[in-house]
């Protein structure tokens, strides 16, 4: 079992393929829409999960929290995707 | 069968170990970080080129330094002492020209001439200041408060109308510097590179079948706030409160002096520019976030449309996000802030 690395930021993709990408160093809660309601997505200490579903069958929340690169969640009714984004560079340099 | 697998990974080790294709140089000079990318071209050719920029920077460095011995602060010298000087070189000329034009373009918000207030907060030290000047002093200086408009340069002749013009080219030499990077590696036949000269960034060509792309610094937090491509030509430029600055009471004091006020300015955390491949574009990444930190926050805007900026992202005192419509399409956000907390203009 290879031990990935821990993933530095969660991005969340709705059914319109927006994407939010919110630090996993957070404490808040985030509400995304989807066809069928709003999917609320819990991140703190460093770990992320989807908190309450509009769907039936709530699979998507008994997945619980995750947290390293690669790992995902899908809730497939209301189209809404978790990912865990590795802390591999997004840019080539830095503007400050 | 045992020889093709061998071929095979064979052939994987070799395509899998040539993906570095950049080669990358640091410097120290202006008193901040050089980091140069090259994109795909020949070691010793990048390295030689490379050593032709930072020589060029190290010249620059002592032409254009604020208080250290320079070409700029015999300049100030003379006038100080209200004596003529004799500039035989054409590029200070042509500099402390682009400089006027600069300042009058925006509104004197972008000040060269304020070198002596940014002295009396501590600025003129490359270690931080610790502790406020005296308020009489400012006051003082707000009497007959210097402006570029003061500099005469006639015939190779420079005078100033107010003795207490102090030229500081701090908002202006980082802009300047890419300018002078990009000439030397298009001189040199190097199409592709990424330069960033203390944060200051410019993009050349594009590394490969994608863009380069940059990472705008949270101006409270450790990492990036937002990413966004730097296509060919492209530059950026962001003046901020979290670098040069000191504390004092509980209040932040940076190194962005509003010459209104004879304060620092304390209305923005941070403000960013994003220039396409215009004329000058460059040194306008570099001078262009000075006015659009410094102004009134009703004001931004407007200067931003004077200046024709049309991609710009200011963050203000209260961690809200003042962005304009074009950098909203553009800007990929790292930490995606509340609606209510982001005003697309």
């Amino acid at each position: 079992m290879i031990n990935l690395p821990r993933g530095e930021y969660v991005k969340i993709e709705d059914g319109n393929r927006a994407d939010y990408v919110f630090s996993l160093a957070n404490a808040i809660e985030k509400k995304i829409e989807g066809p069928l309601g709003s999917t609320v997505i819990k991140i703190e200490n460093g770990k992320a999960r989807i908190q309450a579903s509009p769907c039936n069958k709530k699979y998507c929340v008994h997945q619980g929290w995750i947290n390293k690169v690669n790992e995902a969640i899908v809730c497939i009714p209301n189209q809404i995707h978790l990912s865990i984004v590795g802390s591999g560079p997004v840019y080539d340099s830095i503007n400050y | 069968m045992n020889l093709a697998k061998l071929f095979i990974l064979s052939l994987f080790l070799i395509t899998g170990c040539s993906d570095n294709k950049t080669n990358q140089y640091k410097d120290y000079i202006f008193g901040t970080i050089i980091d140069i990318k090259i994109y795909k071209e020949d070691p010793i050719k990048s390295d030689k080129v490379t050593n032709l920029i930072f020589n060029d920077f190290h010249r620059l460095h002592k032409y254009l330094h604020a208080w250290q011995p320079s070409e700029i602060s015999n300049i100030n010298n003379a006038i100080k002492e209200n004596r003529w000087y004799q500039i035989d070189d054409p590029e200070i000329i042509k500099i402390l020209e682009d400089n006027k034009v600069l300042s009058k373009q925006t509104n004197g918000l972008f000040n060269p001439a304020i070198g002596e207030l940014i002295n009396l907060w501590g600025f003129h030290s490359d270690l931080p200041a610790n502790n406020l000047p005296n308020t009489s002093l400012i006051l003082d200086y707000l009497k007959n408060p210097p402006s570029m408009n003061d500099l005469i340069i006639e015939n190779k002749m420079l005078r100033s109308k107010n003795t207490r013009l102090q030229i500081d080219l701090g908002g202006y030499a980082k802009g300047y510097a890419l300018a002078r990077a990009k000439k030397i590696l298009l001189d040199n036949n190097i199409q592709h590179a990424l330069i960033n000269i203390g944060g200051n960034i410019l993009a050349l060509g594009k590394p490969g079948d994608r863009f380069w792309k940059v990472g705008i610094q949270h101006p409270r937090k450790a990492g990036a706030i937002a990413s966004v491509e730097l296509k060919p030509g492209w530059s950026i430029g962001t003046s901020g409160d979290y670098q040069r600055y000191f504390s004092f009471n509980n209040k932040r004091y940076s190194h962005l002096i509003d010459p209104n006020s004879g304060y620092p300015a304390d209305n923005a955390q941070s403000a960013t520019v994003l220039i396409p491949p215009i004329q000058n574009s460059e040194i306008k990444s570099d001078v262009y976030s000075k006015p659009l930190f410094i102004a009134q926050k009703t004001a931004k805007h407007e200067l931003a449309m004077k200046l024709d900026i049309e991609y710009y992202l200011i963050i203000l005192n209260d961690g809200s996000l003042q962005i304009s419509k074009k950098m909203s399409e553009m800007i990929e956000w790292i930490e995606m802030p509340d609606e209510k907390n982001l005003h697309i203009q």
